[in-house]
């Protein structure tokens, strides 16, 4: 889709640019072009990947509900109107898929498992899939680790930079909780790392 | 930790929350109290490195041969009911629960609704905004006579027909009472579905109509993936 | 301590299973179980529900408990109710086979049930014939019901409802944030106040009573719409009806852009502008006017229905 507009091309940074090619990819898929959709599926499937990725520990279900969250995303395309990012809308609306699907599933038992005592958790697979510095790779798996709250709360906070009302507006939870996960996930990464 | 600080604390001074005095009173104390300096050390270095962490990763297959399965009209529409199941489908697991997840169908509508429109529809250079409601995100219909419509019709009768097969195989497994909600239904849907082919006929160049036709055909398939649902979970 | 707690937890949930009768009691004829028994739960936690038939009345309080009571169908084989804190799961358990088309099906497995929660909890309530009733509960409810009515009065942060031919009463506050309620043939009556709306049925007539709703949809294939409300800022505003008639009252000042369409009805119109023919084609009745600012955009339309926009 070209994208050629007027006036303050010399000031339009590439972000800029980027945006505006993205908002036409956006109407495009709205009036149920795939082609469109698909380009906005790459642009974005990196940083929804990561963040479905980091907050479920598991890359088979990570997958899976990257999927939900574009699926999620074509259907209510018609509904975003550009009032942010469509990054940003994209990014929000997978948190609350990750979140949604947390909820119906039987975590009743995946809570009962929960425990302070950081025992490896998995079989370091996630850790593969990421790339980076040893430092950041230990931290990948030492978050992977963490018990769901926990983990949730610091993927959320410390790496994707949502603030705490935030946080705690998508988990339906309080302020106050959003901060001692924050803290008992520091505390825990901390044992883990420094061990 | 034998200090007077609360861990907590040392969060918010790292996350730079602390009033002025309280963050001058924190430094204060960091000055004499080396467990509590090591600690927002640790902090810091936490928050740097997760700085430094890749903000996107590649998964290790492309998904987009899925999703594109998934969003297309003909694949959603031929839900295999007998299968994993619509709810499957959006990734919904199972609960343990036996009757009804209708919302979860009712997604799976909005995902085939907009894909079969945009399958007769949508010249990308109209005006989005001239789209009606129900059919939202869509540009002018193309077509206004039945004949133009007919492509988008065999495409909504090979759906419906799936769907009624699959509903008419379970009939007996449906409590009357359910049936007979079901069959009310239909029947309401299907007078509309008559009423607006009717209009379109006696008025070719109304292209409205082929809308409201459409948004009657949509319906329908919405009823009716719900009516399986419910039958696949009971 | 923590491992203390774990194991309390754990012995909830798993001695928490089959918690009323067993089998020779189920097989009593006529015999219908009361249930009375509680549990201990977060005051945010999730709860599911399960009825298949009967009734199911959720009531919020101020305490960090689940409580049970009520009746079980005599064709029922008990209750499950477990609780882990922040996850609550209550169902009637049915024998698996042969429960579909039988006579008197209500009667067999109808079960009714009382269940108190957390004020704040969430609530999904899944049942085939259940008629449901919330009151007083401020987290997520979410609502299945075939044959069932459904009864909410409350400030659930959001509402979901599906029935097939309920009957819907409505009535959510200003904590509200989101309702979505479909409905084959079953009608909808809200009272919303500050909420996104979404309301959908087959037959089913809607009627919605809203203070300062923001975008609102309201769609039927053959069931009638009225609207009375205010409009706020640019909010959509959209009525749409098949077959059935269209009422839209709103108050004398509103600012907005209305856009009224019906292609064998009639449009009358409050506010001084007359329909014209449609300008796309030769047949159907169009207006479109805007009145205060143009801020909120109102789109009605019909196919055979007759549209009134009013005063209020």
């Amino acid at each position: 889709m070209p994208s050629s507009r007027d006036g303050g091309v010399i000031s339009a940074t590439f972000q800029g640019l980027r945006r505006m090619q993205m908002n036409d990819l956006v109407r495009a898929a709205q009036r149920g072009d795939t082609a469109a959709f698909e380009q906005l599926y790459r642009d974005n499937i990196g940083r929804v990947y990561a963040l479905c990725l980091r907050m479920t520990a598991d890359p088979g279900r990570a997958e899976e509900l990257s999927q939900d969250a574009f699926l999620r995303a074509w259907s209510k395309l018609s509904s975003y109107r550009g009032d942010a990012a469509f990054s940003t809308w994209l990014h929000r609306l997978a948190v609350n898929v990750v979140l949604a699907d947390r909820r119906s599933q039987g975590k009743r038992w995946a809570k009962l498992v929960m425990t302070d005592d950081m025992a490896p958790f998995g079989n370091g697979e996630s850790s593969s899939a990421a790339e980076g510095s040893a430092l950041e790779m230990d931290l990948e798996q030492a978050i992977a680790s963490l018990p769901d709250g926990a983990r949730t709360v610091f993927v959320l906070h410390a790496i994707e930079g949502y603030q705490h009302d935030e946080i705690a507006e998508m988990t339906g939870t309080a302020v106050g909780t959003s901060k001692a996960q924050l803290h008992r996930a520091r505390r825990l990464l901390r044992e883990v790392l420094e061990r | 930790m034998n200090c007077s600080i609360r861990e907590e604390h040392l969060d918010d001074y790292v996350d730079g929350m602390l009033t002025e005095p309280q963050r001058a009173e924190t430094e204060r104390h960091l000055e004499s109290c080396e467990t509590c300096r090591l600690t927002v050390e640790f902090l810091r270095g936490l928050q740097a490195t997760a700085d430094a962490m890749p903000r996107e990763i590649k998964p290790s297959r492309d998904l987009w041969a899925d999703l594109e399965a998934r969003i297309s009209p003909t694949r959603v529409m031929q839900v295999d009911f007998r299968g994993r199941g619509p709810l499957a489908l959006l990734g919904v697991r199972s609960v343990r629960g036996q009757w009804v997840a209708l919302a979860a169908a009712a997604l799976v509508l909005v995902v085939a609704s907009s894909g079969i429109t945009a399958y007769f529809m949508g010249n990308p250079e109209l005006d989005p905004g001239a789209g009606l409601p129900g059919l939202s995100g869509v540009g002018e219909p193309v077509a206004s006579t039945m004949e133009e419509f007919r492509p988008a019709e065999i495409g909504y009768a090979k759906a419906i027909d799936d769907l009624l097969q699959t509903l008419d195989d379970r009939r007996e497994a449906l409590d009357p009472e359910t049936l007979t909600v079901i069959e009310a239904n239909l029947r309401v849907i299907d007078a509309a579905i008559r009423r607006a082919r009717a209009a379109i006929e006696e008025y070719p160049g109304e292209s409205e109509l082929a809308l409201v036709l459409a948004d009657n055909y949509r319906k329908k398939l919405e009823f009716l993936q719900r009516a399986n649902l419910l039958i696949e979970r009971s | 301590m923590r491992k203390i707690s774990l194991a309390l937890i754990l012995g909830l949930a798993l001695g928490g299973g089959l918690v009323t009768m067993d089998a020779t009691d189920a097989a009593t004829p006529g015999a219908r179980q009361s249930v009375d028994e509680t549990r201990h739960a977060s005051r945010h936690a999730d709860i599911e529900v399960y009825n298949v038939a009967g009734s199911v009345r959720v009531i919020g309080w101020d305490r960090a408990e689940v409580q049970v009571t009520g009746t079980l169908g005599r064709g029922t084989e008990g209750l499950e109710f477990d609780s882990d804190e922040d996850d609550v799961y209550i169902e009637v358990e049915v024998p698996s086979g042969g429960r579909r088309g039988e006579q008197q099906f209500d009667q067999v497995y109808g079960s009714d049930l009382e269940i108190r929660v957390p004020e704040r909890a969430n609530v999904e309530i899944d049942s085939l014939s259940a008629s449901v009733e919330v009151i007083g509960v401020d987290g997520e409810i979410t609502i299945t019901t075939v044959r069932g009515g459904v009864i909410v009065d409350g400030s659930p942060r959001e509402l979901n409802v599906n029935t097939g031919s309920g009957d819907l009463a409505i009535e959510a506050g200003a904590g509200t944030r989101e309702i979505e309620l479909i409905s084959g043939s079953g009608s909808v009556e809200l009272n919303a106040e500050g909420s996104e709306v979404s309301v959908e049925t087959v037959g089913g007539d809607i009627t919605v009573v809203g203070l300062g709703l923001l975008d609102t949809s309201l769609g039927s294939t053959a069931g009638s719409i009225h609207f009375t409300g205010d409009l706020v800022g640019t909010n959509d505003y959209d009525f749409e009806s098949f077959h059935g008639g269209i009422t839209v009252i709103l108050p004398a000042d509103v600012s907005a852009v209305i856009d009224a369409s019906s292609f064998a009805g009639g449009i009358q119109n409050d506010f001084g502008f007359e329909p014209r023919s449609s300008e796309r084609g030769k047949v159907g009745k169009r207006l479109d006017f805007e009145v205060g600012g143009g801020e909120a955009d109102v789109f009605i339309k019909t196919f055979s229905g007759s549209i009134e926009i009013r005063k209020s």
